[in-house]
């Protein structure tokens, strides 16, 4: 259950600050999907969706994101909606791992995994405010650099979910 | 997934020179990043687990005690999940069947939890364990095979007696009657005396009436073959709400086979309906457990071969034995087939288990239903008439009382003569 609150609060709270972004900026529409993602959001977690539906959720998000992002909304906003989804998706793929366990053992894990995505999503912020506050000029090569780094991430994270570790009885 | 939408934040930012959307791929990158780390240096568990069972073996219904200890072996665990899947058919009424907890290196963690079985041979399956990294993030999921059988036999009802008459005995000392001439407790009859009788066993009587010396003799009682035949015909085992006929008719084969085999008795078994099932005539303890691990794994089957009981073995019975039969019966056709082996100088015992007076109160508004139930009555008697003429000695036993009091009833109601 805390689990399911936790991913409850964080995707509430994105899809909060990207409709307020929106309804700020005077695009309804916006607002208006935020609104509903968060809805939407509220739904999926309380009703135990899939991690299919809950990596859609995150996906809509982060267009809604990106939309207000192009629509010059406050970037540290769109930042910290983004992260929000993020930590709200990664809480609701472990509320459905966790939902046979004891609702203790769930809170006490509940509250050690909110200290590294809080971790992660501070780290992000502080990441985004650097990159904001030092002007640099992206050349080509620098672009070029970033993509490809960027694809030998997923490429990584790809392979290294195919490792198993071993167990004996 | 994180990572492929970082991916193509970072490829849309850089495509539209646009900082903001460039930036908004720094949580997905971050998190991957750190789960890239992570996964990069896996945790690597060794995990021993060891499960035992108090009792092993149970009666259905009853409750067993589970302990699951799992040792760590390896590093330390941030956070190890465990999950023990009961049986199927299997259910935990108490303790706890998983856990969420760290396990240090060399530490042991045991789940324990009470279990509760339906009748069966049930196999446990493999213990699930998620491990979680040390910053919670990822998860492994181990699948950790540890083999255990849970026995849960049939629940048996103990019976005073039951009267058999089979026209061939063996030849040692047992309970049951064999229609022969000897050393016994029951008057049999009388015959000349012979040099070499024994003196005590004149009747003088006799000797005062016809002035010749007459021997009387008793009735021996030796060990008979009982083979116990448990119709599985899904066809003629009813369901009723949650139970079936047939779970009522294994635990009175079950009880029968072991009332014999108690008594001394070569007892076979024949579980007729998915297939031919059979244990071989035999006695003592482990023809005990060969009978009730059969009928431990009983299950009812639909099968065009058995459709009725023409495909039942003869030859493998003992020739001239007493056979009890455990079966609801079906039609006409059943009834045939235990006329021929009724010609065949088997005695038969039937123990017809009848759903229909418990079922009968189930709706008594509904007319029809009342109806049809008085219809299945008939036919039901109609069937179980023409075998008691036959010569098959029927015990139509309600499911909703024990068979003790059908069984009962048989015992006060002259036995001796309903057997030919």
């Amino acid at each position: 259950m805390a689990m399911k609150r936790l991913a409850l609060v964080f995707f509430s709270l994105s899809a909060a600050v990207l409709a307020a972004c929106g309804f700020a900026a005077g695009l309804l529409p916006l607002g208006g999907c935020g609104v509903f993602l968060g809805v939407v959001g509220g739904v999926l977690v309380l009703f135990e969706a899939e991690a299919r539906g809950l990596s859609l959720l995150l996906l809509l998000i982060t267009l809604l994101a990106v939309a207000n992002a192009l629509l010059r909304a406050t970037p540290y906003l769109v930042v910290f909606a983004v992260a929000s989804a993020l930590i709200g998706w990664e809480f609701g793929l472990t509320a459905v791992q966790t939902k046979p366990f004891s609702k203790p053992d769930v809170a006490r894990f509940a509250r050690k995994k909110l200290a590294s995505l809080a971790g992660i999503g501070a780290g992000s912020l502080a990441l985004a405010a650097i990159a904001f506050q030092a002007q640099f000029r992206l050349s080509f090569g620098l672009a070029l650099g970033l993509g490809l780094a960027a694809l030998l991430l997923l490429g990584l994270a790809f392979r290294s979910t195919t490792t198993r570790p071993r167990s004996e009885s | 997934m994180a990572a492929g939408i970082g991916v193509v934040l970072t490829g849309a930012g850089l495509l539209l020179r646009n900082g903001t959307v460039l930036a908004l791929a720094i949580p997905f990158l971050l998190y991957c990043g750190v789960l890239l780390y992570i996964r990069l240096a896996p945790p690597a568990p060794s995990l021993s687990v060891r499960r035992s069972l108090e009792p092993e073996r149970i009666e259905e219904g009853g409750r067993l005690e589970v302990l699951l200890a799992v040792e760590n072996r390896g590093e330390a665990i941030p956070m190890l999940g465990l999950i023990e899947r009961p049986p199927l058919g299997c259910e935990a009424t108490e303790g706890m069947t998983v856990s969420l907890r760290p396990l240090g290196a060399g530490e042991t963690h045991t789940l324990s939890f009470a279990l509760q079985a339906c009748r069966g041979v049930h196999a446990f399956p493999a213990v699930q364990a998620l491990v979680w990294d040390r910053l919670s993030l990822s998860t492994s999921t181990l699948s950790i095979p540890e083999e255990s059988e849970l026995f849960a036999q049939p629940r048996v009802e103990i019976f005073d007696t039951i009267p058999i008459r089979p026209r061939r005995t063996r030849a040692f000392a047992g309970v049951v009657k064999a229609n022969v001439g000897g050393s016994g407790l029951d008057f049999f009859g009388c015959r000349e005396y012979v040099s070499g009788d024994d003196i005590r066993r004149i009747n003088w009587r006799a000797f005062a009436r016809w002035n010749e010396l007459v021997i009387n003799e008793y009735e021996q009682e030796r060990i008979a073959d009982v083979t116990v035949i448990l119709d599985a015909r899904e066809r003629v085992n009813t369901r009723i709400g949650e139970a079936c006929v047939f779970d009522h008719a294994v635990r009175a084969a079950a009880s029968l086979a072991l009332h014999f085999l108690d008594q001394g008795n070569y007892v076979g078994l024949l579980i007729y309906g998915n297939y031919l099932d059979w244990t071989y005539p035999s006695s003592g303890r482990v023809q005990r457990e060969r009978i009730l691990e059969a009928l431990a794994r009983a299950r009812t089957a639909d099968k065009s071969v058995f459709e009725d009981l023409s495909n039942i073995p003869a030859r493998r019975f003992p020739p001239r034995s007493q056979l009890i039969l455990v079966s609801p019966l079906a039609d006409e056709d059943d009834v045939e087939i235990l006329g021929i082996l009724r010609a065949r100088e088997y005695q038969i015992l039937l123990v017809s288990p009848n759903a229909l007076p418990s079922k009968s109160t189930e709706r008594p508004s509904d007319e029809a239903f009342s109806l049809a139930i008085r219809i299945a009555q008939l036919r039901r008697a109609l069937l179980l008439d023409t075998l008691r003429r036959i010569g098959v000695v029927v015990i139509d036993w309600n499911i909703s009382e024990p068979l003790t009091v059908p069984l009962h009833g048989l015992v006060k109601g002259g036995w001796r003569h309903k057997w030919r």
